[in-house]
């Protein structure tokens, strides 16, 4: 959208803004502001030019890659060199010849050095009020392309890109509603910018004004990603769940919006954060919605069933093989011996050295490209483990349970919900060693005071369970059918 | 109430007095009471229902009564400063004792099933870290546990109720044979057993507005519950093993689900252990957090040593109850001193409050005289 620039007004004497500390009324003071970074820095354009047949100059100034030069050599820049001072008798204030989007007065040199770094075009003239930024994004973009991290097998295939103006775009193309609101916000005292997207009347004020808030209050030199922003924006950043949800899907952030949550997305960062989060939507996923309600809902079963496998599965049965034999029926326990009796390691030893082999392998294989982490992953699954099987360095059967446990962390869709299902299998696993089946059961015990304490937002992370909210519970654990099952708010 | 202060719903009234009452103490409460009253004990535990409604009421009318008051509070204006301050302070400390006791039971248990060879020590040690680490989250997250810990009395109940093969109802005939004259025993073990349900008058301030609107209902509902589900516990070990054998067995309720047999697993002893272990930490958990919160309440929070005692509180706490659990001794020690403490209960369930609303009426009454005597003397 165009917007015309303000008239000046409030004209001020000469000199009288320089010295409260705004910019200097000429125009060689303004432009010796900027004119040691040009000279500095080789992407920084400084260029002035004579304004129209008025005597004056302009200067404009942007950083080369981030600006759009096609619109500023046809628009801008033709509007300023062809100034007609006067339209019809009339004097004509030299801002009202530019038509650009977003234009904004600068008033003081730390603002325009915030503007200048955030990708905006800056325009340089004589007297106060001479100093304007103009949003004339440029540069090259990535296109719209298949999420690499949360994919689907019916859903859209639409991802976030890096920049701020296409992911909302796709937002606003999939949401045509009046009450969305995308409203922006600059982090902090960095020069980033993001957004803050809802519905307006079904998200909490409550929550968008903290959420306003704890943006403006980064502390940070910068904000690089979406998920450095999290950080400033959760109750608890040390904790070992996450309680801000990543999306790089716009139909993801979609639904959320819809349930009356908030998204906030980074300029430069291909994902949004969604706020509050809670800890039963971390096993859901959009495909839930293309299937049957029952198959739907027997996905998700098998989410909470793997993630329970994937944390507590290795603990529990070291406990119950080292210290609780009894517990288990002789048919079981007798072949489980065999196997121990022929590996001279111990079983804590064993499940303590494939647990940390097998995250190892896990980062290895996020680390290295695609066609190299594929054959590190048939390394470690077929190679290593039958090596490790015939050597007798492990017993078959815990190699069959870790490595269960690392398959069924991959089945959790979020992925910074299936890392802290990792950490948790080791915070589970050394009480085990140590205190069998009781040392597992207090692990248990603080892992659910842990996650009882968290909140997102103000919102309890383990809602609606605890606190418990019958109605809310209607599209948890089950997938409810579409016409009853109304997406609940939190 | 600020606004980190727990408000307590409907459901989670529920939860809490469920997690409350039903302790670890169910798992050889059979024996204790069967020991005495035979097959009258099933009686006795409904017979202790309308105690509860009892209780209930006197909780309804003393807070209907003092509206938003504090505990402490309500005692103050109905006993005066210094008694009033007295009776919480005691009240508060038997609390800490209750707790204390379960928290002994419970690690007893846990060193009979889990760890027979560690110190006791050390058990209680590892475990009250636990419950001290519990306690720094906070009574809100506390209190939102007792949603996990609900569940484990539900399957409890129904691992018990898949050894229906082995019932004898003829063990339970005549079903108006009481064993013995010791009722009074019997009736002060289950007394303190249940005595978690003085956690409503602690949290009363800070359930809902919807919660107090339905309190007595919801109150009541869960209170037959439980009792139910103590009468289910012991005529489940009363039907298996019949009196003789049922009164030799520490732990009969772990004994009954040895004796399950199941396709998938035939030992069902596993998962009972870890019911055990699962909500033998609630009713500690929860009445300590009531405590902190009433004495977080009763000192002023803006000073520096107010400050100090609520960061400190939760260590404090359960120094406490390691102290105290220490003083106790063992199972046997505690069904002793369960049996000896049933006019303390008595007297702070039903005595106090009481007590308190009598006071605080004739109070108000007066004040109510003197305000209309003060208005029919104005011209």
């Amino acid at each position: 959208m165009l917007k015309k620039i303000k008239p000046m007004r409030n004209r001020m004497p000469r000199n009288k803004k320089a010295e409260q500390g705004g910019l200097p009324y000429s125009l060689d003071g303004k432009t010796a502001i900027l004119s040691g970074l040009a000279e500095k820095n080789g992407d920084i354009v400084l260029s002035r030019m004579p304004l129209g047949e008025t005597g004056h100059d302009f200067a404009v100034s942007y950083i080369d890659g981030m600006t759009d030069k096609n619109a500023l050599r046809l628009s801008v820049l033709p509007a300023l060199k062809n100034y007609v001072p006067k339209t019809q008798g009339m004097p004509r204030p030299v801002e009202e010849a530019v038509y650009v989007a977003d234009v904004q007065p600068v008033n003081d040199a730390e603002e325009l050095m915030k503007q200048l770094y955030s990708g905006r075009l800056i325009m340089l003239f004589d007297g106060p009020d001479g100093a304007w930024a103009a949003e004339l994004n440029g540069g090259d973009k990535r296109a719209v392309s298949e999420p690499k991290n949360q994919r689907t097998l019916t859903g859209p295939q639409e991802a976030f890109v890096e920049n701020l103006e296409t992911n909302t775009a796709l937002i606003r193309r999939k949401l045509r509603d009046e009450r969305l609101v995308v409203q922006k916000a600059d982090i902090g005292g960095t020069a980033q910018r993001c957004v803050i997207i809802y519905i307006e009347g079904a998200a909490d004020p409550a929550v968008i004004s903290e959420i306003n808030r704890r943006i403006a209050a980064v502390s940070a030199d910068a904000v690089l990603t979406a998920a450095m922003l999290a950080k400033f924006l959760e109750d608890k950043p040390n904790s070992v769940f996450p309680q801000v949800r990543i999306a790089e899907r716009a139909d993801t952030v979609v639904a959320c919006i819809l349930e009356g949550r908030a998204a906030v997305m980074v300029d430069q960062s291909p994902y949004a954060l969604l706020l509050p989060a809670v800890a039963l939507e971390m096993f859901q996923s959009e495909d839930d919605y293309s299937y049957a309600p029952v198959q739907g809902s027997f996905l998700r079963i098998l989410r909470f069933i793997a993630f329970f496998i994937s944390a507590a599965l290795p603990g529990l049965l070291v406990a119950v093989i080292c210290y609780h034999q009894e517990l288990l029926p002789i048919e079981v326990i007798a072949p489980l011996k065999y196997f121990e009796g022929r590996v001279p390691v111990s079983l804590p030893a064993q499940a303590v050295f494939l647990e940390l082999l097998l995250q190892l392998l896990l980062e290895a294989a996020v680390r290295l490209p695609s066609y190299i982490g594929t054959t590190v992953g048939i390394v470690g699954a077929v190679l290593l483990g039958q090596a490790l099987s015939a050597a007798r360095v492990t017993a078959a059967y815990m190699l069959i349970t870790m490595t269960l446990a690392a398959l069924a962390g991959f089945c959790i869709p979020d992925h910074y919900f299936s890392v802290s299902s990792r950490i948790l299998r080791l915070i589970i696993l050394l009480p085990s060693l140590t205190f069998g089946l009781y040392g597992f059961v207090l692990a248990c015990v603080m892992i659910t005071a842990h996650i009882c304490s968290l909140e997102s937002m103000g919102t309890a992370y383990t809602a609606p369970l605890a606190p418990l909210r019958i109605k809310g519970l209607k599209d948890t654990v089950i997938r409810a059918p579409a016409r009853r099952g109304k997406a609940g708010r939190i | 109430m600020n606004a980190k202060e727990p408000v307590i719903g409907r459901a989670a009234l529920c939860f809490l007095i469920c997690c409350s009452m039903v302790t670890c103490i169910v798992f050889s409460m059979p024996t204790f009471i069967a020991e005495k009253t035979s097959r009258g004990s099933l009686w006795l535990i409904l017979g202790i229902y309308p105690f509860m409604v009892l209780f209930i009421c006197i909780v309804k009318r003393v807070n209907s009564l003092f509206g938003r008051l504090t505990l402490r509070e309500i005692y103050v204006s109905a006993f005066g400063r210094a008694a009033g301050g007295a009776v919480f302070m005691f009240f508060i400390l038997y609390t800490a004792a209750v707790s204390a006791l379960f928290f002994n039971i419970f690690t007893e248990g846990a060193a009979q099933f889990f760890l027979k060879e560690t110190p006791r020590l050390v058990i209680r040690v590892l475990t009250a870290l636990v419950l001290l680490y519990c306690l720094y989250r906070g009574p809100a997250a506390v209190f939102r546990m007792n949603v996990f810990f609900v569940l484990q009395p539900v399957l409890l109940l129904l691992i018990m109720a898949a050894g229906v093969n082995d019932f004898d109802v003829k063990h339970l005939l005549p079903l108006d044979d009481f064993g013995g004259a010791h009722i009074y025993d019997s009736a002060a073990l289950l007394f303190f057993a249940l005595s978690g349900i003085q956690i409503i008058l602690l949290l009363y301030r800070y359930f809902s507005a919807e919660t107090k609107k339905g309190f007595a209902k919801l109150s009541l509902v869960t209170c037959a519950a439980v009792c139910l589900f103590h009468a289910a516990a012991f005529a489940a070990c009363f039907m298996t093993f019949g009196y003789g054998y049922l009164i030799k067995l520490q732990y009969p309720v772990m004994e009954l689900t040895e004796l399950i047999e199941n396709v998938f697993m035939n030992k069902m002893e596993f998962f009972t252990m870890l019911i055990y272990a699962f909500f033998g930490l609630a009713a500690p958990l929860n009445l300590l957090s009531a405590v902190s919160l009433n004495i977080a309440d009763a000192t002023d929070g803006e000073s520096p040593a107010g400050r100090r005692l609520r960061r400190f509180m939760p260590l404090l706490l359960t120094l406490a109850v390691l102290g105290l659990g220490e003083l106790f001794g063992d199972t046997e020690d505690a069904g002793r001193i369960m049996a000896e403490t049933l006019p303390l209960s008595l007297l702070f369930g039903f005595g106090v409050p009481s007590a308190a609303l009598l006071l605080g009426r004739r109070k108000k009454t007066i004040v109510r005289a003197r305000a209309f005597l003060k208005e029919g003397d104005m011209p």
